[in-house]
């Protein structure tokens, strides 16, 4: 191995370990153990509790898991949380990204305020919520009463079909900003000179939208993708606090059923498969998503 | 109106109404925290009728709300510290040394930022409790700073890489060792990467549920997420010092939120976007 280390290390190989090792020790310990602890849990009916015996499943717990109604439920609540989120992030990361980026004056001032939600507490954006969903003193079943749309109203987090849609537009609420930022970030790249040039060429807005702008963002839409999609799969936080998984399991997600089962069943074999198989599944989408959105350098 | 004006004029409504969706809940908490139960439940919009702040002497000195707050600082600090003193180190050995397998052990680490916290929680968990682990502190500090590691890496090696390496040859010309260069001259001149992760990472862990509701059972460690949690159970008939609560929770964050804005932003984004 030819090392080329610059001065400061000097030619002791010893000493980049040192810097190095503390965190490849907490790294492998706290998360590259744990997964293969994971996968190895998985293949077997494990309670967890201290000595009890494990019965190898081989890939019977997975099995279950695909087959179980309940864990189908939650994937597609997953899926629903990605599509609110992509619908409420799309046109709010836009729009803003188009008004934000030709520096109105204030527009920090505004940065500021969308990014509010992202920077408080779970349990604290969860409550908030959950009494603005109140059917009987919410805000929100206020307004709906004021303007006379009193059939409307509904128990919006008790309400099997609502809840959710409710739990997920305050999920794209908290991240509107973050996702904001990026696509603003994204569209600052782009040179102006792009859209001018275009529009004294004929386009009109659309067309520019079109053919000029998202093309340009492919590398951003990337990134908002991966992050969107990892973030939905990795979500619990909010959505156990707001409801519990409930009513019923309308609410339930994929970690809440590692949870439950791991937590409150004491069924460690079967958590750790559902565990693992939202980790290969992350795993796989970024990485299709990685070759399917190919940025070519310029 | 002119089109220009038209659209201006709809831009800057629908702008006026987006910051009215966003901040509104916060500002109905806060509200609602100085009324009375009986006139939260009649009308949403009022405002209250004395701003006297009952409610917060309820969540304060009744329920010990502070109690709660405090241990989230330091259960944030503390993981702080430990991360950032392991990724400091590390940072700076990915960002100098050249040696064939750093590419490898970058993205090692930059694949730990996509992994879920939940594929590890069990078998932590269960280690945890062999060892006697379970509801301190300290372990819970090694764990977060593993947890955020991949994160704090990347931005303060990005950070790094951007000092110019005229500084450590003169300070090895003048005879000083790797240690003294690092502690003296780059860590201060990483300070910005080293704010960024700090924030974003006590941000992140001051506000986290999972960790706290599984590792920490005693009342008195209980993080403020618990707190919050517990409290709604246990005043789910008197809603004002849940708000009052609520707004005291959020209070640190909005602070730090408004010093560090920018660091804020920038972690939040790192990774995802590059450069």
């Amino acid at each position: 191995m030819s090392d080329i280390m610059t001065k400061g290390f000097g030619k002791k190989p010893y000493i980049t370990i040192i810097f190095l090792l503390p965190a490849i020790l907490l790294y492998s310990v706290f998360l590259i153990w744990p997964i293969f602890q994971s996968a190895w849990y998985s293949l077997f009916d494990y309670s967890g509790i201290a000595d009890a015996s494990k019965t190898f499943l081989g890939l019977k717990n997975y099995i279950e898991m695909f087959t179980d109604p309940g864990f189908g439920k939650d994937m597609l609540n997953t899926l629903k949380l990605i599509l609110i989120s992509f619908a409420v992030h799309i046109p709010l990361a836009f729009g803003l990204a188009l008004i934000v980026s030709k520096g109105r004056r204030g527009s920090s001032l505004f940065k500021t305020i969308f990014f509010i939600p992202t920077i408080l507490p779970t349990a604290a954006v969860a409550l908030m919520w959950k009494f603005i969903y109140n059917p009987n003193w919410g805000v929100l079943s206020a307004v709906i009463r004021e303007i006379g749309f009193e059939n409307f109203n509904l128990d919006w987090l008790g309400n099997r079909g609502a809840a959710m849609y409710a739990v997920s537009f305050v999920n794209a609420w908290v991240s509107a900003g973050e996702s904001m930022i990026i696509f603003a970030t994204g569209m600052s790249a782009i040179s102006p000179d792009l859209n001018e040039a275009a529009s004294i060429d004929g386009a009109t807005g659309f067309k520019r939208l079109i053919y000029i702008t998202i093309p340009l963002l492919k590398e951003t839409f990337r990134m908002y993708f991966i992050l969107l999609i990892t973030g939905a799969l990795k979500a619990f936080n909010l959505i156990f606090v707001m409801t519990q998984g409930g009513p019923n399991g309308a609410t339930e997600v994929p970690t809440m059923m590692v949870y439950f089962n791991g937590f409150k069943y004491y069924n460690y074999g079967y958590a750790s498969a559902v565990a693992f198989f939202i980790l290969a599944l992350g795993f796989l989408i970024s990485f299709i998503i990685n070759k399917a959105i190919k940025t070519e350098s310029l | 109106m002119t089109k220009r004006k038209t659209k201006r004029l709809l831009g800057n409504i629908g702008l006026i109404l987006l910051c009215l969706i966003t901040l509104y809940p916060l500002i109905f908490s806060f509200i609602s925290s100085f009324k009375g139960t009986f006139e939260i439940y009649s009308d949403s919009f009022a405002l209250p009728e004395s701003w006297a702040p009952v409610n917060y002497m309820i969540a304060i000195v009744q329920a010990g709300i502070l109690k709660y707050v405090f241990n989230s600082l330091i259960i944030a600090g503390g993981s702080v510290i430990v991360l950032l003193l392991v990724t400091s180190m590390a940072s700076y050995a990915l960002a100098r040394v050249e040696f064939k397998l750093n590419p490898w052990i970058y993205m090692f680490f930059i694949a730990g930022v996509t992994i879920p916290v939940h594929s590890i929680i069990i078998p932590i968990y269960k280690a945890f409790a062999n060892l006697n682990l379970l509801d301190q502190y300290i372990p819970l500090f090694f764990l977060y700073a593993a947890v955020h590691a991949a994160r704090s890496i990347l931005i303060i090696t990005g950070n790094m890489r951007g000092i110019s390496r005229e500084i450590e040859e003169s300070a090895v010309i003048d005879g000083c060792n790797t240690f003294q260069i690092f502690s003296r001259m780059i860590i201060p001149l990483a300070k910005p990467g080293i704010a960024t992760s700090a924030t974003i990472s006590f941000l992140y862990i001051y506000n986290d549920l999972l960790f706290p509701i599984l590792f920490l059972t005693s009342r008195s460690k209980q993080s403020v997420s618990q707190g919050l949690m517990s409290f709604e159970g246990e005043f789910s008939m008197e809603l004002g010092p849940i708000f009052a609560a609520i707004i005291v929770c959020v209070i640190p964050m909005m602070i730090l939120f408004f010093i560090f804005q920018k660091q804020v932003i920038h972690g939040i984004t790192a990774g995802s976007v590059k450069g």
